[in-house]
């Protein structure tokens, strides 16, 4: 359903993008997200967390990730998502690299195999 | 460069920098914490990206499209945090839900009538697999009793 509900996303991003522009597209993007995140909030009767270095964090992850959905719909803007749908799906490209570097993480074989791969798909897709 | 090419760029880059503030957030804080603090900061740019908007020039249809894009995107998570809570191991879901371009790209060739070169799928079908293995962590296939 994940793999259902995501790439419907990528095909209505296609379609708004081409008629809104990414601000647009990011404004209604996160009224979209409404019902669900209130959904999301009910059932969680937790108290809310206010550990500073974690909610930092995430205020960034958010404001990161909003400024990443604005790049791609200007993406689908000037292109074709059947080529940027699987060249942003590369992101894990960069993650991995972080993780390494900054984490210390081990990058496993098949990771290490997957960034080789990414390089050279992003590589044809760019010619 | 040509503009698309630089815009995924960004997005890959931005979407591969939340990978890491992800795991940075969920150090400090539960999955659900994160996420209301991440909806929070999602929202934090909500005013400048308002204020470059003209929403009274678009038909009520791409409206309508635009929330359907943010609602499946969530309900995405939703679903693949459901799918990791009902048991699922994350070193199959999540790579298994990476290739979700798939779909993409089923329907924009189909109701889109986008075309592709040989060397264009050939980078597609790369991009797919590299996606998955990127996402593979084979000390979370371990069975959690052992």
């Amino acid at each position: 359903m994940a793999f259902l509900s995501w790439g419907i996303f990528g095909f209505l991003s296609k379609i708004g993008s081409g008629h809104l522009s990414a601000e647009e597209m990011q404004v209604l993007f996160l009224f979209g997200t409404i019902p669900l995140i209130l959904s999301a909030l009910f059932k969680s009767r937790r108290k809310v967390e206010t550990d500073k270095a974690g909610v930092m964090w995430a205020l960034l992850t958010g404001v990161v990730a909003s400024l990443g959905n604005v790049a791609y719909f200007a993406a689908l803007h000037h292109g074709k998502a059947s080529i940027i749908a699987p060249v942003t799906a590369l992101y894990p490209l960069v993650s991995v690299a972080l993780a390494a570097l900054v984490l210390k993480e081990r990058v496993n074989p098949f990771q290490f195999a997957g960034i080789l791969m990414a390089v050279l798909a992003i590589f044809l897709l760019s010619l | 460069m040509p503009a698309w090419l630089g815009f995924s760029l960004l997005a890959l880059a931005a979407w591969g920098v939340v990978g890491l503030t992800q795991k940075l957030t969920t150090n400090r804080i539960s999955a659900d914490g994160a996420i209301i603090w991440c909806t929070v900061g999602s929202w934090l740019l909500m005013p400048w990206f308002y204020s470059r908007a003209q929403f009274s020039k678009v038909a009520i249809l791409y409206i309508v499209i635009g929330l359907g894009a943010g609602f499946t995107a969530r309900l995405g998570e939703w679903f693949l945090f459901a799918c990791m809570k009902s048991g699922a191991k994350a070193s199959i879901a999540v790579p298994l839900t990476s290739t979700y371009p798939c779909l993409t790209l089923l329907l924009a060739i189909t109701f889109l009538a986008e075309r592709l070169t040989a060397i264009q799928w050939t980078g597609i079908v790369l991009a797919l697999a590299a996606a998955a293995l990127m996402s593979y962590e084979p000390e979370l296939a371990v069975n959690r009793n052992g």
